[in-house]
This record gives C-alpha cells, structure tokens and sequence, in this order.
C-alpha cells in the first residue's frame, strides 16, 4: 500500500511534467475502475467509455490542482462520477426502474451462492444496470473498492447518513432484483 | 438479524468480484490522441485569436495610415504613387495568407476534434 502511494506520488510529478509515460500509468491503474464507476451509473458500455476518456483527459488537464490532500484515487473517482452524472444530465437518460416495494420479495444468500461465478458476475452486473445511479455508485464504491463512508463521502458528495441510506435501499434492491431475474429464468 | 447479514456478506462478496473491464483495448492510446488532438485545438484557438487581432490592427491601422499619410507626402517624396501601393499591396496580401493560413487550421484542427 505504501509502496504504491509512493509509486503514484512519482508519476503524479511526472504527469505534471506532462510525461507520457505517467499518462499510460495512470490509464492502465484506473482504467477499468473508471469504466465501472461509469456504466453504474449511465447504464450504457458505449457511454461508459466515452465518460472514462473524458474523465482522465479532464483529470490529465487539471492535474496541477491536485493538492495531495485526499488520495489520487478519490480525486479521479470524484472527476469520473461528476463527468457520468453530468453526461447523464445531458441524455436525459432516466430509464430507471423503481420499485414501489422492494422488501417485498428479495432474494437470500442462497440465490446467490447457487450460481457459478460467471453467473454470479452477470446477474450482479445485470441489476447494477437497473438499479437507480446514486445506489448502485454507493454500493460498487463500498464492495468493490472498499471505499469508507468517509472516501465515499468525498467522492460522491453525499452526507454520511444519505450514504448509509443508499448502501441500505441499494442492497435491499439488489436482492430485489436478482429475486426478480431467478424468477424470470424459471 | 443474522439471516440478514449473512445475505448482506453474500451481496457484498459478489460485488466485491463485479469489476467490469474497459472494453476497448485501445483505450491507453485513444485517450493520449484525444490529448494531443486538444492540445492543438487549443493552439489553434491562440492562433485565432492572434489572427484576429492582426486583423483588427491592420484594419485600424490601415484607417490611420490614409489618414497620416498625406501629411507626411512630402517625406515620401522619392517614393512613386505607384510603389507606395505596392507596398500596401504586397503587406495587405502578406497579412491576408497568414491570417487564411491560421483560419485554415483552425478549422481542421476543429474537424479532426469533432472526428
């Protein structure tokens, strides 16, 4: 852990000296965070891609005003998260489906532990993909990176308490969800 | 309470092994031509701005020039009607294919941005 802060604090010089080298770096570490963080909340691969590149570019541009007082990581994901609301903003994209009761059916860790892990993989992803942005950023950034409250909070903007709200109502769905989809393969 | 949290860890396992990865294998590369297609934009747009301010400084100064230049005819006295305006002439397309040059890549430097 410290020997990559202090990998990144090299490269973040470098970037700042425009080093290509670093941008390639940088690419390469958060690429696929990016695109994750992203398609959990456009929805879309295709514009997935498209926030990625416009979030590192913008990243890239503004480098200098990285004061170093959160880490590198929870800055980048703050710039990927605004570019993907602000992109969603602009397609108008709210598709959403809301449940009206999602504690009436959900699934258990049965429905889960019987699949195989492909299956696992997709049906998480698949209902990543029909779950409100706010939620399903929440829960990826909790699980996934295993952000705190407080990195979250500092990505997202969000206060501590609307935070647990979310990871709440988010899990809550998420089962929901994969309830509903077992139920639609049966 | 349990039966919860034991679905919970379950949920939070199975996400914790969701990453999804960037799709395009290119990606590295076409953020750095995006990058380096910016930048020349961004040039570009200075010379713009530069070509439009030679335009409105050739323009003002041409006004102030005819309206100088009488005055000072008799300095000029060796210089031909014809030469001065050749002079004003050869400046005036100088100016004119600098300025067209820089609109010229300023608009390619827009197109490629737009592709």
């Amino acid at each position: 852990m410290l020997n990559s802060t202090f990998t990144e604090g090299i490269y973040i010089e470098k970037l700042v000296n425009g080093d290509e080298s670093a941008y390639r770096y940088f690419i390469r570490t958060y690429k696929d965070m990016a695109f994750t963080l992203a398609v959990s909340i456009v929805k879309d691969n295709f514009m997935a891609e498209e926030v990625a590149q416009d979030a590192f570019i913008k990243a890239f541009n503004n480098i200098k005003s990285f004061n170093g007082r959160a880490a590198f990581k929870t800055w980048i994901y703050r710039i990927i998260v605004n570019e993907a609301f602000l992109r969603l903003k602009k397609e108008k994209k709210h598709q959403l489906v809301y449940f009206e009761d999602y504690q009436a059916d959900i699934a258990d860790a049965n429905d889960l532990e019987n699949l195989n892990e492909s299956e696992r993989f997709e049906t998480i992803n698949r209902a990543f993909k029909l779950m409100p942005p706010n939620e399903a950023l929440a829960l990826r950034l909790f699980y996934l990176e295993e952000s705190s409250i407080k990195e979250i909070e500092v990505i997202t903007g969000y206060t501590e308490s609307n935070i647990k709200v979310l990871l709440h109502r988010g899990r809550k769905r998420m089962l929901t969800i994969i309830k509903n989809q077992k139920l639609e393969t049966v | 309470m349990n039966e919860f949290n034991d679905d919970e860890l379950c949920l939070g396992k199975a996400i914790s092994k969701s990453k999804l990865t960037m799709p395009d294998n290119n990606f590295e590369q076409r953020v750095l031509v995006r990058m380096g297609q910016q930048a020349e934009y961004k040039k570009n747009v200075k010379y713009i701005r530069y070509s439009m301010l030679c335009f409105a400084f050739f323009l003002v100064a041409g006004v102030a020039a005819s309206y100088c230049l009488p005055g000072y005819l008799a300095l000029l006295s060796g210089i031909s009607a014809e030469l001065l305006k050749l002079i004003f002439l050869a400046v005036f397309v100088f100016c004119l294919l600098i300025g067209t040059d820089y609109y010229i890549k300023y608009f390619q430097a827009k197109e490629a941005q737009a592709n």
